[in-house]
């Protein structure tokens, strides 16, 4: 009896710790993905003024085939940051150029069961990164090393000769870059 | 045999000697961090005429609290490299940000001890680093997520945003981009 008290008390007590969590969480973009906490008092804030071109190498996977590689819900917390920071959605051009071990991600759902035999986590991600506007690139040599069929990807991510030509292209282009 | 060890012995002295006196360490703007060497020989200068934006993204771990991390201390290596290589103070202009677990390092003395039991060793470096006109920068989120408490941030240090935010409007800026881990 006292054991189930306990484990009921410790249940409310995670369900409100998980309620007030999520609930200091906003997505101003990105609503499904890449939740982030209002920062009022912040002093150091983006330029709404500015045009925010960034482009970022997406190289990591540290994701068991069921879930999203965190590389890839970051681009979503970009996005809700920079809006949450004041930057208008059309001030924002984001390019990714998706390699290395998260090239896995854009295979089409067909694909992904055959290699995994679960559905694929990423499909309403790369919709709604590419509803806010987000060019998203696969390295076509990455594809190529991981047998991973170009014909076969879903349809928000196109095909870069390379990372490395993406981002010297962009940043000779005066984009921010980052790597995640 | 006595005599080997004694010309070995004295070998070994006079080496030591000469490598200590060719090693002069100089600290130009930052005195207490970041001692770096003035050589006589030196072919690629820094260009005096230009300004030096630089941003620096810190996200170093925690493993020994007791000490500064070498990345944090390598700003200033960074600002005393430029200014032994010519570059005015005033042309240079230093942002860094902090973020991830190298958050907890912005915060007073008294919260620093609660997370970790020791004095908190990065308050004389920050200070340096802002009175040198270094602009210190943490990421509002990591306050969060480390859970800490914006008003226990040391007061050279602004609360931003977000790191990705800086770090985006800082390049866009045209500062040249360091992440040291």
């Amino acid at each position: 009896m006292i054991k189930r008290n306990t484990f009921l008390l410790s249940l409310a007590l995670s369900f409100m710790a998980n309620l007030s969590f999520s609930q200091g969480r906003i997505n101003p973009t990105i609503k499904g993905y890449g939740g982030i906490f209002d920062a009022p008092y912040a002093v150091e804030k983006p330029d709404p003024t500015m045009q925010y071109n960034i482009v970022i190498d997406i190289a990591s996977n540290d994701a068991e085939p069921d879930g999203i590689a965190y590389s890839l819900t970051n681009v979503a917390r970009l996005m809700n940051l920079h809006a949450m920071g004041g930057v208008p959605k059309e001030n924002m051009r984001v390019v990714l150029a998706i390699h290395g071990g998260a090239a896995w991600s854009v295979m089409n759902n067909e694909e992904y069961k055959k290699k995994y035999d679960v559905d694929s986590p990423y499909l309403d991600l790369f919709k709604e990164l590419k509803a806010a506007g987000v060019k998203m690139f696969a390295c076509s040599q990455s594809l190529r090393g991981r047998s991973i069929d170009h014909t076969k990807m879903v349809p928000e991510v196109g095909v870069a000769t390379s990372m490395l030509s993406v981002m010297t292209t962009y940043q000779l282009k005066g984009y921010a870059a980052l790597k995640f | 045999m006595k005599l080997t060890l004694a010309i070995v012995c004295s070998l070994f002295l006079i080496t030591q000697f000469a490598f200590a006196q060719e090693r002069n360490w100089q600290n130009p703007i930052i005195k207490g961090y970041g001692q770096i060497l003035d050589l006589e020989k030196v072919d690629v200068k820094p260009d005096p005429n230009m300004e030096y934006k630089i941003l620096i993204e810190l996200v170093f771990d925690m493993d020994k609290p007791e000490r500064t991390n070498f990345s944090a201390t390598n700003v200033a290596r960074l600002i005393n490299l430029h200014a032994i290589g010519g570059v005015k103070k005033e042309n240079l202009n230093v942002a860094v940000v902090i973020h991830a677990a190298a958050t907890n390092t912005v915060i007073n003395n008294e919260a620093y001890q609660k997370k970790y039991e020791t004095d908190n060793p990065y308050l004389d470096l920050y200070k340096e680093l802002s009175e040198a006109g270094v602009e210190l920068i943490v990421c509002g989120q990591s306050l969060m997520m480390y859970r800490n408490d914006a008003k226990d941030v040391v007061p050279q240090v602004k609360i931003a945003t977000s790191a990705l935010t800086a770090v985006s409007t800082y390049q866009l800026k045209g500062f040249a981009y360091f992440k040291w881990d």
